[in-house]
């Protein structure tokens, strides 16, 4: 009887979209220009029989719509993309979550051959984020880092947005939101 | 501390006087914020309850205890709200849910007549409990309160063992814990029963 009394709370699935960013505060994006990013994304992960880890893609009806409006946002706020062997500043890195398991901090290898990776900031973990997350992380370059490793300077989530009933409309507006939010990315 | 005086007094006033008359009430409250609560939630609360018992010792003063349930509710509209180099985006939906404890004391100016005015004061603890929820998540932060609360009310006697109650409370939480720092208030109109016996 108390619950039925209890103040009702969201209704509807996009009334629990919500967009988290943060960054990383010595980093100084405004000397940066250029960016490399995969064609690809990546949902899951699995180990095969060798124990090697196997990455599973988003089908590209979806991935695609998905990297065009990351590449606009950040064409928009003056970021030139380039290819990854042309010494991008910076690699921004767009993932979905399909379950909540730890695999996000290996698959940016299997693309970029070892040579570019990351890791995460101290203050945020991978348990924060939820089955049908859409993760971007901006990694910077990892030349002044003895393992090689770049830090991930920016992490923008949009959680539950990719979900079972899908509907691009609702992607594309949390990442429009997660380049709104964070205004030390525009460098024009 | 505050939570065991209150039930050694439930117990005094329950056990103490069997012969006197004894007023037990039933209200629905209406809660209206104030202080600290309406920076969080602004909006009347039609969700509420009191549960009254009163010893009358002397035909115009009891005592007794009350149990209270208000619970306060919004959501915002969309909105980035930023922590240091944080920010997240999303509705936020709030509730804020008081529960006061109180051994009260009314004082009746008018026991003999079928309107009767009375005034009270309740002393007692008070859980106050605040969640801010955004997506599948939820921020809680909670505080039992040392608590005041008076009161004004009237009695409308049926004449049938039973009366119309109507008051008007304040119930004040002091600063308490290390969570929900702040001193939590609202008002709240309470109407009801009160059965005689």
């Amino acid at each position: 009887m108390l619950a039925s009394c209890y103040p009702a709370g969201p209704e509807y699935v996009a009334d629990i979209d919500a967009v988290l960013t943060t960054f990383e505060k010595t980093y100084d994006f405004s000397t940066k220009s250029t960016y490399a990013m995969p064609d690809q994304i990546v949902v899951d992960a699995e180990k095969d029989l060798g124990g090697s880890w196997v990455p599973e893609y988003m089908n590209p009806i979806f991935a695609d719509p998905i990297l065009a409006q990351i590449e606009q946002n950040m064409t928009d706020n003056g970021w030139e993309r380039v290819d990854i062997d042309e010494d991008p500043d910076v690699v921004l890195t767009p993932a979905a979550i399909k379950s909540t398991t730890y695999f996000y901090s290996y698959w940016y290898d299997w693309w970029y051959g070892g040579y570019w990776g990351w890791y995460y900031p101290p203050y945020y973990t991978v348990s924060s984020y939820t089955t049908g997350s859409m993760i971007m992380v901006i990694s910077s370059s990892p030349e002044n880092s003895p393992i090689n490793q770049g830090q991930a300077v920016w992490i923008g989530v949009a959680n539950g947005l990719v979900t079972g009933s899908y509907d691009i409309n609702r992607v594309k507006k949390g990442i429009d939101q997660a380049f709104t939010q964070s205004p030390y990315l525009k460098l024009n | 501390m505050t939570k065991k005086l209150f039930f050694i007094a439930l117990l005094l006033c329950t056990a103490g006087a069997l012969k006197a008359q004894k007023y037990t009430g039933i209200t629905y409250s209406i809660g209206f914020p104030s202080g600290d609560l309406t920076d969080f939630i602004d909006k009347t609360s039609f969700r509420g309850i009191n549960i009254d018992y009163k010893n009358l010792i002397q035909p115009n003063i009891g005592i007794g205890f009350s149990v209270g349930w208000n619970v306060f509710y919004t959501d915002m509209d969309e909105a980035t709200y930023t922590v240091d180099n944080i920010s997240i985006w999303g509705k936020q939906y709030r509730y804020a849910n008081y529960i006061p404890l109180f051994i009260n004391a009314n004082y009746y100016l008018k026991p003999d007549e079928s309107l009767n005015p009375f005034v009270g004061l309740g002393i007692g603890t008070m859980y106050s409990l605040r969640n801010t929820d955004m997506n599948l998540y939820t921020y809680k932060r909670d505080a039992w309160n040392f608590a005041l609360q008076p009161e004004v009310g009237l009695l409308f006697d049926t004449e049938n063992g039973m009366a119309l109650n109507v008051s008007a409370r304040y119930t004040y939480g002091f600063q308490a814990g290390s969570e929900l720092t702040e001193a939590q208030s609202y008002f709240s109109i309470n109407l009801g029963f009160v059965f005689m016996k």
